[in-house]
């Protein structure tokens, strides 16, 4: 009875340490992992000045991953718009795109946004194609309604068309996804504000508030 | 390799493959999973958002190795229950939560197929805590019970 007894509490003992150990080494394993994967996330890299908007040297800088036919990335440019009103040079935003194989507008409405960009039309086209996202998004074909809006926004169609054409601008976009990919952008909006990760617009909002709150006082 | 480990061991591989996964990417992207489900005040979805993962790898873990089975069969069922109650209180709220990439870029997944599969777990899990006998062979606990 006792050499049982005392054999069950070594069994015990043995699996607590065991435990222990399974435990310990799992974290130690993840955790060396994640900061190995983490020590290659260097940052995202400039976009072009076309899809850049305010002060180069505002105290807040965000880059964004956007998605055109994600519903919260809409909402995301709208409250981004309101804050540039809101504290005028105190926002730096550069957009990158991040189209999801999920929405089958993504990458042509990207495509279009890259040729705005390029005649400089980027930002009307975008605030065009936002506010026309409900519309847009349910079509089988969108591209009348970007031709549109293209045309809304006095592009040069015949560039456009040109512009369309260009293997150039796919490579701009895939270029610009995977380096999303590479600093651990999944969803978007994802945007980088002073170089901290934060998906969101509730997220985005929160670290707003705290860094632009500050610069008023 | 009797069905009750084969299907332990799927269940735990998967629940730790997931944990794992959230765990090396930027919790930002789990965060923000969380607060699509406009569950949880700001604070408290920050603490799910690291704390979560965490839970789930080490349940699929144990569940894997078959350590305190019985106790991790049933965290695993409260665990599985809560997901279940979530994404039902998104599909009575009609959250648009398919459209945030949160699932994977190519997947635009309904929120009833979410449940479904829950269910489907909860169900196996239930069933593996039935069986508890034939779900503990090759496990650590049977290596750990001192033998008569």
């Amino acid at each position: 009875m006792a050499k049982t007894a005392k054999t069950v509490k070594a069994a015990n003992i043995s699996k607590k340490t065991s435990t222990l150990l399974i435990i310990l080494v799992t974290v130690i394993v993840v955790v060396g992992i994640k900061f190995g994967i983490d020590s290659f996330r260097t940052g995202p890299t400039r976009t072009h000045l076309a899809k850049t908007h305010g002060n180069a040297f505002a105290p807040v800088k965000i880059v964004e991953y956007i998605d055109f036919q994600c519903p919260a990335c809409a909402r995301g440019v709208e409250q981004l718009s309101e804050k540039a009103k809101l504290y005028p040079d105190k926002i730096y935003l550069q957009v990158k795109y991040f189209p999801l194989g999920m929405h089958r507008h993504a990458f042509i409405s990207a495509r279009y946004g890259e040729c705005a960009a390029r005649q400089e039309k980027f930002w009307p086209f975008l605030e065009s194609l936002v506010a026309k996202q409900a519309e847009w998004s349910v079509l089988e074909d969108a591209s009348p309604i970007f031709l549109s809006i293209a045309q809304a926004v006095q592009m040069d169609t015949a560039k456009l068309n040109s512009c369309l054409q260009d293997k150039k601008i796919d490579e701009i976009i895939l270029k610009d996804k995977n380096e999303g990919a590479r600093l651990g952008v999944k969803s978007t909006p994802t945007y980088f504000v002073n170089g901290k990760m934060v998906v969101g617009t509730v997220s985005l909002a929160s670290e707003l508030q705290a860094l632009l709150e500050p610069q008023i006082k | 390799m009797n069905p009750f480990v084969i299907t332990r061991i799927l269940v735990g591989g998967l629940f730790l493959f997931s944990g794992a996964s959230k765990l090396i990417e930027p919790y930002q992207n789990f965060l923000y999973v969380v607060q699509s489900y406009e569950v949880f005040p700001p604070f408290l979805a920050e603490i799910s958002a690291h704390v979560v993962p965490w839970v789930e790898m080490f349940l699929g873990l144990f569940l894997v190795l078959g350590l305190y089975l019985p106790w991790v069969l049933r965290a695993l069922l409260l665990f599985i229950a809560s997901f279940i109650a979530i994404v039902g209180q998104a599909i009575i709220r009609n959250l648009p939560i398919k459209e945030c990439g949160c699932f994977g870029e190519f997947l635009s997944l309904p929120l009833q197929a979410v449940i479904g599969f829950d269910t489907t777990m909860f169900l196996t899990v239930i069933y593996l805590l039935f069986k508890e006998s034939k779900t503990a062979q090759l496990s650590l606990d049977q290596y750990f019970t001192p033998k008569k």
